[in-house]
């Protein structure tokens, strides 16, 4: 349960409509370093500098199905604010957390950037791009791939997340093991 | 050899089980006052909002000492069967839980009402799959398809009738506990991975469930712990593993 008011409903992304907004190329370039940022933070288990990306009222979001607009009183894989990201945070480092002392690592590679819409007069961005994460867990290897949505806006020390929508196109599959970290 | 692979199969299953409703149970306790204890984040969202989301409470019972699941107690039947008997409050005294009730008197009556609500349960295994939680509307069906691969299915439910917040109750429950980013049953489902790898290795040719075996009282058939963290549950479930097994002979 959320302690922020739910964010407006986001569909999947739609190939078929898909237009690239007309935007200065620096635009197109702050987003891409944002999201290769963010890439980083999360494989380097900079857990509190992934969760500073966010807004006071930013939301990671994974739905359990592509077809759903919103987490808000339906099942999701993720649904969470900053104040659960941090409860999840602290129990990943929670020392007697025994299932996270196994060594394990990520490596994403986020690609396909593209600017849906560019407020000039904002600077926020709703911007999508494609994924592929593979993870590293004691003895086995899982390769997770996808789509992000990121609603963004402009503050006065860069981007903040308003809204993560992350559709895997695994999501809907076996968990050989539950997912503990955002993807 | 058959033998020894289905030994291997009810054992880990059996194992999930435990691993699994424990987690579960965790989670509600926070609702007992004795053993209530907060978590930082909680805390905070308290201090800043005056309240803290009822995820948050379930949460927090991550942080139980093993002292209070002592305090529990399991009731275990005949047939492999085991209940957790309620150790929160089974009638809780918020607004919507009142509401709840009310809605609830309407339909079923004041005396049909009060026997729905104070069933004793707060978590029940029923052999040999099934894992239900009526107080939160969860289910689990622990699928064994194959000597080293289980299945374990999350389901949740919608009351039929009830408020949307008793809906919300028991999604934010899924959310955090049964989702597959759960916070609550990763732990159990590495111990249950690593029984696994356990029990196909040669490490020991026995597993222990003997934990205060011979400390929990039995009467006619039903066997009923005073330490909560007997293994009685387990023992029950192989007690009617093996009767099954020697049936046919």
């Amino acid at each position: 349960m959320l302690t922020v008011p739910a964010p407006a409903p986001l569909a999947a992304p739609n190939p078929a409509s898909l237009r690239a907004a007309t935007a200065p190329l620096e635009v197109q370039r702050d987003v891409e370093q944002f999201l290769y940022r963010q890439a980083e933070l999360l494989d380097g288990k900079a857990w509190q500098d992934y969760i500073d990306l966010f807004a006071p009222e930013g939301v990671y979001w994974m739905p359990a199905h592509p077809h759903q607009t919103t987490g808000d009183g339906e099942p999701s894989i993720f649904f969470e604010d900053r104040n659960l990201m941090t409860i999840r945070m602290k129990r990943i480092l929670h020392p007697r957390a025994w299932s996270q002392k196994t060594q394990w690592g990520t490596s994403h590679v986020v690609g396909n950037v593209v600017l849906e819409s560019f407020d000039a007069r904002s600077g926020s961005v709703v911007c999508r791009s494609r994924f592929h994460m593979l993870e590293f867990r004691r003895d086995q290897s899982r390769h997770f791939a996808g789509s992000y949505i990121h609603r963004l806006a402009k503050g006065a020390d860069g981007y903040r997340i308003a809204l993560q929508r992350v559709d895997m196109v695994n999501g809907e599959g076996l968990y050989e093991y539950v997912l503990q970290a955002w993807v | 050899m058959i033998w020894a692979r289905r030994a291997v199969v009810a054992a880990a299953i059996l194992l999930s089980f435990v691993t699994l409703a424990g987690a579960a149970e965790r989670i509600a306790a926070i609702v007992n006052k004795e053993v209530i204890l907060e978590s930082e984040v909680e805390e905070e969202v308290r201090a800043r909002n005056g309240s803290a989301p009822l995820d948050y409470h379930f949460l927090a019972g991550f942080t139980l000492p093993l002292s209070a699941f002592d305090k529990m107690t399991t009731v275990n039947y005949p047939a492999g069967h085991s209940v957790l008997e309620g150790y929160m409050s089974l009638r809780p005294q918020d607004p919507i839980s009142l509401n709840y009730e009310a809605i609830m008197k309407q339909k079923y009556g004041e005396q049909r009402t009060n026997e729905i609500l104070d069933t004793n349960i707060h978590h029940v295994i029923c052999y040999p799959v099934l894992s239900i939680q009526p107080p939160l509307q969860q289910l689990r069906a622990i699928r064994p398809l194959a000597v080293d691969q289980t299945l374990t299915e999350l389901w949740h439910f919608r009351l039929k009738g009830a408020p949307e917040p008793i809906y919300r109750r028991a999604l934010g429950y899924f959310n955090l506990v049964n989702s597959p980013s759960t916070m609550v049953n990763a732990d159990d489902l590495w111990n249950f991975r690593k029984q696994h790898e356990g029990l196909s290795s040669d490490g020991g040719e026995w597993v222990s469930l003997h934990r205060y075996a011979g400390q929990d009282d039995e009467t006619d058939g039903v066997v009923r712990t005073r330490i909560g963290t007997s293994e009685a549950p387990l023992r029950n479930y192989f007690k009617a593993w093996l009767d099954y097994m020697i049936a046919g002979n």
